[in-house]
């Protein structure tokens, strides 16, 4: 944008040029009256200009190193009928653990404080819990002895995907803020993605996506659609017949075309879900569930653990896992082979067995708590791509969750004396974004990590720093990458069904151990 | 002294401080007016208006050109009861900023006429007349002129 004093240049230039008899030295009253002014006023009708010039506007949010939201950029938009999303808040249910059994009112502006990360929720609604509930009111239970507990619904305080939490993560109250009887409140399962106010950059893309053509049969269309219809959507990668990873399109022995593996990241963190299922006894000890057609988990990543009830924690021991390629039984469907091909995408068939020793040693069937590890939307977004109206008739979409390669860290770091309780917290979800939002062929770099550190009052990042990385491999193998420098996906693991354009990062604030406890995923120690 | 109404060669400004007479072997009293008639300035005239206008314009008063003009108002309406050489002092460090900024312009834009070009000035005296009070001034040209001229204070 252009400055006061380079507008009053130029109106001196232009009269030096036009009127040379005129002296406007400053002081004089030609300068004082006539072009200050006229300075001040073009300027900022110069600046009007500048800004709704499409070609500026969008160069300069296209080439600015920072977020911008301009709204010069939704003037632009909204000539294709495209408006900026504003963001969408994380939210999920937290179970809050009382001392006395009585009857509680939850008001919508009661603030629950994850503390490490420094992040607010707040209830999405007014809510009374009783013992005796009635239809719209919570019940309490007890869990034991003093410890009582009810279940509610919260939502972060602002957008963003910062703020989604994982699974046992641990809220206090919020400062100045009171509950009787309060203990803790945990978060029962994995928030919803959040989604931070779109960048006038990711404007700019989605407003040229929307001149793209309808049909479904490109990277752009394809990232159209899932963008408008799945709120938790983030990125894709399409593997072709000639692409390396493509095994589908050699079932005869030659590549045939036709054919394309759609790798999807639906969310931006993995999802954790615990589903109530029935299993079948084989043996006094074992039992074995049949998990292939859970389809809301369809493609899921893993069983994390299998419980007798949702109030205790750990696992009962898991003896086998078998994956096998499910039969289907649609009228449009996709050509899958093998099971390392139907693995991650809605075609996956699992049973899993495990131990289990029950007082009714005649109960035959029982039903227990499954907690699976997924990405959402897998069977949702396949059966659209296979519909009706979407299908391309001599095309084959296979749509897989995206490989996920879990990383966890940890740093320690020298602070300076401005150094603040809280700039862990943000160091923290800086760390969140920056591995989540890795592209596909990106590694991921402790030079952006350390980069991240130095944003905020760090004297010193303490080295080396070892990035730990599984891949969690088609094949069924876990590959674990170490190294202090930079952690590739590389072609290497592509009988495995890793390559660098399948493959992506993720990293979660906590995890949970078998014990119920909950670690740092990313753990920071300040000195 | 030289002074000439032939402005053939110089650049010319709005006359706004009526009273400048640089024929006068006295002071004389300017004063900004605004007449039916509009008129050109050169030379000295044109000089002693834009010193005015740069010592008694209060600095930071124009929003966008925050370092133009110089405290010496400023100090003045906020200084309670001060006495002449409170005064002294006050135009001393104001007077210098305005020659320093006036130099270094000529500096950078040579004139051919050195009675528009500022040496230096100087404050000779305080003068109160009633209930107004006036700045004798006395302005030397690169030219070697000099010329008394007495500045009324604004009263409120």
């Amino acid at each position: 944008m252009e400055t006061i004093e380079q507008t009053k240049l130029i109106l001196e230039s232009f009269i030096k040029e036009t009127y040379s008899d005129a002296d406007i030295a400053p002081g004089s009253v030609l300068s004082e009256l006539l072009v200050k002014l006229t300075a001040s006023s073009q300027n900022e009708n110069n600046n009007r200009f500048l800004s709704i010039d499409q070609g500026n506007s969008i160069n300069d949010a296209l080439s600015s190193a920072d977020d911008t939201y301009s709204e010069a950029i939704d003037e632009v938009a909204s000539n294709y009928n495209v408006v900026r999303n504003e963001g969408i808040k994380s939210g999920g249910s937290i179970r809050v653990f009382v001392s006395r059994m009585q009857s509680y009112t939850i008001n919508d502006t009661l603030v629950f404080l994850q503390s490490n990360l420094n992040l607010n929720y707040l209830p999405i609604r007014r809510y009374t819990v009783r013992e005796n509930a009635t239809d719209d009111e919570i019940k309490i239970y007890t869990l034991s002895g003093n410890v009582h507990y009810f279940d509610i619904e919260v939502e972060a305080e602002d957008v963003g995907e910062n703020y989604q939490l994982s699974q046992g993560t641990k809220l206090a109250l919020g400062v100045n803020q009171t509950l009787n009887n309060f203990i803790e409140a945990t978060v029962l399962s994995n928030f919803s993605t959040g989604q931070s106010r779109e960048t006038d950059k990711q404007l700019i893309t989605r407003y040229k996506q929307g001149l793209a053509a309808g049909s479904l049969n490109n990277k752009t269309s394809i990232d159209k659609f899932l963008t408008e219809n799945y709120i938790d959507y983030q990125t894709l990668s399409i593997i072709g017949s000639n692409d390396i990873g493509m095994t589908r399109s050699y079932k005869y022995g030659f590549n045939t075309f036709g054919m394309s593996d759609v790798y999807v990241r639906s969310s931006l963190a993995v999802a954790r879900k615990q589903i109530l299922l029935p299993a079948t006894k084989i043996t006094n000890s074992t039992w074995q569930i049949d998990l292939s057609d859970v389809d809301e988990v369809a493609g899921f990543y893993d069983v994390a653990a299998i419980r007798s009830s949702l109030s205790t924690y750990g696992t009962l021991t898991i003896v086998s896992k078998t994956y096998s390629v499910k039969p289907t039984s649609t009228n449009y469907t996709n050509s899958v082979n093998t099971v390392q091909e139907a693995r991650f995408s809605k075609y996956q068939g699992c049973v899993v067995v495990f131990q289990y020793i029950d007082a009714d040693a005649n109960l035959e069937e029982k039903d227990f708590y499954v907690e699976f590890v997924y990405l959402p939307n897998i069977y949702n977004i396949q059966n659209n791509l296979l519909s009706a109206e979407n299908k391309i008739i001599c095309a084959d979409f296979l749509v897989k969750a995206v490989v996920p390669c879990f990383v966890n860290l940890s740093l320690k770091l020298y602070k300076r004396k401005e150094f603040l309780s809280e700039h862990t917290a943000l160091i923290k979800q800086d760390i969140f974004n920056y591995i989540n939002n890795i592209d596909f062929n990106t590694s991921l770099d402790v030079s952006q990590i350390i980069d991240i550190c130095h944003n905020y009052p760090v004297k010193k990042v303490d080295l080396p720093l070892n990035l730990e990385a599984f891949i969690f491999a088609p094949n069924n193998d876990i590959i674990t990458i170490t190294d202090s420098d930079s952690i590739t996906i590389s072609d290497e693991y592509v009988d495995k069904g890793v390559t660098t354009s399948n493959c992506l990062f993720f990293i979660d604030y906590y995890k949970q151990t078998d014990d119920g406890n909950i670690s740092d995923n990313i753990g920071i120690e300040i000195v | 002294m030289n002074t000439t109404f032939d402005y053939t060669g110089r650049q010319k400004d709005l006359l706004i401080f009526r009273g400048t007479n640089p024929t006068s072997p006295n002071a004389t009293n300017i004063a900004v007016e605004f007449s039916k008639n509009s008129s050109f300035c050169a030379g000295v005239q044109k000089l002693i208006q834009r010193y005015a206008i740069l010592l008694m314009t209060e600095i930071t008063s124009q929003t966008e050109y925050p370092d133009f003009g110089t405290e010496f108002l400023t100090k003045i309406k906020n200084g309670g009861n001060l006495n002449i050489n409170d005064f002294r002092h006050i135009f001393n460090f104001a007077n210098a900023k305005v020659i320093s900024n006036l130099r270094s312009y000529q500096q950078q834009n040579p004139s051919d006429f050195l009675d528009e070009e500022i040496n230096t000035a100087t404050l000779e005296s305080v003068v109160r007349s009633g209930d107004a009070i006036f700045l004798n001034i006395r302005l030397i040209t690169m030219a070697g002129e000099n010329l008394t001229f007495l500045y009324p204070l604004p009263t409120n």
